[in-house]
């Protein structure tokens, strides 16, 4: 019965269940940490919920504005916000834009320039976007108008948040 | 643009830009007309924020510009026109002036820049969803005065 006959030695018995037990602390320790880390991820995740906008019949090849309202969660405080997307149909497809301007952040209109009645045109400092939202050279703006993501489900769309155009 | 820290990166990046100031004009007075005065001071806060909203590429829209009402119409035109003078010294060419209150629509000739006279609607007894579009509606009447203004080469 001495101790070479047995497969595990006490010491090493004992190395093993501290190994063991230090390695659940250990977890129990950094699990909540990495949650923590990984937190602003999953957050993005939540805010990246689709909204309903309009039925799809609603929309026709001429861009109009539809007021879009969605909630918000800043710590206990849950805001309703509302924006206006600006939706149009070019050919099956639904195309969604953002009203703010590029340059720097007015609310753009379709039309608004009696020159450019097919485009999106910002009254501040006279920026203007194609009607796929790509910004007329020679204007302040240098990107295209912000997209949305679009799904539609039983007739009705739901939009996501704006994304930048490439 | 307003006139707060996470605004003003972008402001002194593009200041050629921004050539107008918005200044909403609040009346105080404890007396007993108090009430009248506080909700023509948070209509016109309203109004003004739309209006920011709108327009926030070429306006920096400064705090609210506080006035007795005790005070006489002359003193308070002039004291507009030292403001504007201030503008204009910093290269600005516009200022909107924003107010519900009625002792003021007469300075409308006669003070630098364009001053809007708005009349208070009794928002405070709507339905949150409606008083949103009752400003906006109100914002966009506005909006023709505010262009006007901006086709002028120089206001002040």
């Amino acid at each position: 019965m001495s101790e070479k006959n047995h497969n595990v030695s006490r010491r090493q018995f004992l190395t093993y269940t501290l190994m063991g037990v230090g390695g659940f602390m250990g977890a129990a320790m950094v699990m909540p940490m990495v949650r923590f880390a990984v937190d602003p991820i999953l957050q993005a995740d939540a805010a990246g919920d689709m909204n309903e906008l309009t039925a799809l019949s609603d929309l026709t090849e001429e861009p109009q504005a539809f007021s879009l309202t969605y909630e918000v969660e800043d710590g206990w405080v849950t805001q309703t916000m509302e924006d206006t997307v600006w939706a149009y149909l070019s050919g099956d497809e639904v195309v969604a834009l953002s009203p703010t301007c590029t340059h720097l952040g007015c609310t753009v209109n379709f039309g608004g320039d009696e020159n450019n009645p097919d485009q999106f045109f910002c009254p501040c400092h006279f920026g203007r976007f194609e009607i796929d939202g790509t910004n007329v050279p020679g204007t302040p703006p240098t990107e295209p108008l912000h997209r949305y993501d679009t799904e539609i489900r039983d007739g009705v769309i739901y939009v996501g948040r704006p994304q930048p155009q490439q | 643009m307003r006139f707060q820290t996470s605004d003003i990166d972008t402001y002194q990046q593009s200041k050629a830009y921004v050539d107008t100031m918005l200044v909403p004009l609040l009346p105080v007075a404890l007396d007993d007309d108090l009430r009248q005065k506080v909700a023509m001071g948070e209509y016109i806060s309203l109004v003004t924020m739309e209006m920011e909203k709108q327009f926030r590429g070429r306006l920096m829209q400064l705090p609210p510009l506080m006035y007795l009402s005790s005070e006489s119409v002359t003193e308070i035109g002039e004291r507009l026109g030292v403001w504007a003078d201030a503008f204009k010294k910093d290269g600005k060419n516009h200022v909107i002036w924003m107010t519900s209150d009625p002792a003021l629509k007469q300075l409308e000739n006669q003070v630098p820049g364009l001053l809007l006279w708005i009349p208070h609607l009794p928002i405070e007894h709507l339905d949150p969803n409606y008083r949103s579009k009752t400003i906006r509606d109100q914002m966009q009447q506005l909006l023709p005065d505010v262009m006007a203004e901006w086709r002028k080469e120089d206001s002040l």
